[in-house]
């Protein structure tokens, strides 16, 4: 298994967050790291889980039509 | 603790609390009119909801109109069923055509679809009259309903304690008796804890069992749609009016609908009840884990079968179901994030900007992992019938208290604690129903959480109705009403 991964760091969660298009001043990206953490462990913890043979859960299907227009997102 | 009919209360208090069964059994033998039971429940909230804020929008008029239509349908012996006549309220996530859907936010705040929903469509075929669209957290994300834009909802048992959410103006206005049943969704508990925080029944059904077309999504993959009742046989009924395929929901299941009223009386003698020994019981109050364990006992009085059974796939579900709907909401919601992000709650915010640092593997493990565990958590079910849980690690907290401390030491915001137990079966997509359960020694309600197999709802429900019975809630009135 892996080692979780380290909390991570100001700077890191500058790059994560500037990738995804958002500019967040120092005071946000403090306040993310104690919940981004939080995340990460979870999301590590299930290393411990035998997932070799598994497939994602299905999020794609060919059944029904296409939902109506969103609001807007 | 104020009782049905005392003085100092808002009009109609009797009428008001009557179950969605009762009122349109009143309707059905025209003792009671539509339009004279809306506007019980309409001067209700004029009275009551300054105070509680469990309304976003009241749609008086319209309300007044439809309730009109139908007593002049059921008088023409036109009646369509059992909600016909019959005044519910929508949560503000639910598309309603011409009326605005804010999803309690101030993005949407001039949002006017140009549809129903699927199921505010179903309800008004079986002739429900919609009072209004009820206060909820902003975009269903967070678990208090203290919503910034619109109030902050309070619990009809205590007002200075939430109501739950994201679905708490729903629970708020079906506990303060101001309208009869009310739409709720949830996506990591957020019927089935408001319905435990205000004393109310809380069914979040099987994932596809009920449409989310025209829902305004947090997590695609854990959105449920469901009741929120005084009784466990309302719960039925609505869900009977609710459940079924729809072609505009991808996630829709084509599996037959139940009859859910036909065997609800059939008690649990002979039923296997599980009783999870791990995660469930872990960082508990002590009111809650006692009234659960009362309820399991209770049970086995009435003939069933109680056992503890092993159930390791809860922690890593909780995991699991933690990083989906982190990455699905912000996924949702990325357009806004950038070009509004002033706009948002501030708290709402923070949790889109976490799922923006997440990885597509980090997501993709979640969904594998799901795989797995639902593959096992399905295969408890041949052993036990139904599982028992608290469905809140604690009774509501106040409106100001962010943190709860455990005795081991430990804090957990509210949100965790009180959606830690209901969001494993999010993940797991299970039935699952909230019931009354007793109270705190301060009156605050508590709630038991009732877990089955993939479209179990029938099963769910007759255990809830079994223990219903037994420990029976609905007469109970909260201070506010």
């Amino acid at each position: 298994m892996p080692d979780p991964r380290p909390t991570p760091s100001r700077a890191t969660l500058a790059a994560l967050t500037t990738a995804a298009g958002l500019a967040l001043p120092d005071a946000a990206l403090d306040a993310l790291v104690r919940p981004v953490a939080a995340v990460y462990a979870a999301v590590d913890s299930l290393d411990g889980l035998d997932l070799a043979e598994f497939e994602p859960a299905a999020v794609f299907s060919l059944a029904g039509e296409p939902p109506g227009a969103s609001p807007g997102a | 603790m104020s009782q049905p009919g005392g003085p100092g209360h808002a009009p109609g208090r009797d009428l008001a609390y009557l179950s969605v069964e009762a009122l349109g059994e009143r309707l059905r033998r025209r003792e009671l009119s539509p339009v004279e039971i809306t506007r019980v429940y309409l001067d209700r909230i004029a009275a009551l909801d300054p105070e509680l804020h469990a309304f976003i929008t009241v749609t008086a008029d319209q309300a007044l109109a439809e309730a009109t239509a139908a007593e002049r349908a059921i008088a023409a012996g036109q009646r369509r069923g059992p909600l016909h006549g019959v005044p519910l309220a929508i949560k503000d996530l639910f598309y309603t055509a011409g009326v605005r859907t804010t999803a309690g936010s101030r993005i949407l705040a001039d949002f006017v679809p140009a549809e129903d929903a699927t199921v505010v469509a179903r309800l008004r075929e079986a002739g429900a009259v919609p009072v209004g669209k009820t206060n909820m957290e902003e975009f269903a994300y967070g678990a208090t309903s203290l919503n910034p834009h619109y109030g902050a909802c309070r619990n009809p048992w205590d007002p200075e304690r939430i109501a739950g959410g994201s679905s708490g103006g729903s629970a708020a206005a079906v506990a303060a008796g101001l309208c009869a049943a009310a739409l709720g969704s949830d996506s990591g508990g957020s019927i089935r804890q408001p319905a435990a925080l205000c004393g109310l029944v809380g069914l979040k059904p099987t994932y596809g069992r009920v449409s989310k077309h025209g829902v305004v999504p947090l997590s695609w993959s854990q959105d449920h749609v469901g009741p929120m009742t005084r009784t466990v046989r309302d719960a039925a009924l609505l869900l009977q009016a609710l459940a079924g395929p729809d072609p505009r929901d991808p996630a829709s299941s084509d599996a037959p609908v139940s009859d859910y009223l036909g065997g609800i009386e059939a008690g649990v003698a002979g039923l296997r009840v599980g009783l999870p020994r791990d995660f469930f019981f872990e960082r508990v109050d002590a009111a809650t884990e006692a009234a659960v364990r009362g309820a399991a006992r209770t049970l086995e009085g009435l003939g069933a079968r109680v056992e503890e059974v092993p159930m390791p796939q809860a922690a890593p579900a909780f995991a699991a179901g933690a990083a989906i709907l982190f990455a699905e909401a912000t996924a949702y919601h990325e357009r806004w994030l950038r070009t509004r992000p002033a706009d948002y709650d501030p708290a709402v915010r923070a949790r889109l900007e976490v799922g923006a640092t997440l990885l597509a593997t980090d997501y993709l493990k979640a969904q594998r992992a799901r795989r797995l565990l639902v593959e096992q958590a399905v295969r408890l079910f041949d052993h036990v019938d139904v599982l028992l849980t608290p469905t809140s690690a604690v009774p509501a907290p106040r409106r100001d208290e962010h943190l709860i401390r455990w005795p081991d030491g430990t804090e957990e915001d509210v949100r965790g604690a009180t959606l830690r137990f209901t969001r494993v079966f999010n993940l797991l997509g299970l039935p699952a129903v909230s019931v009354p359960c007793g109270e705190t020694p301060g009156g605050l309600p508590l709630g038991l959480q009732i877990v089955g197999r993939p479209f179990a709802e029938a099963m769910v429900l007759r255990v809830a109705r079994a223990h219903e019975l037994a420990q029976p809630w609905e007469a109970r009135r909260p201070p506010l009403s």
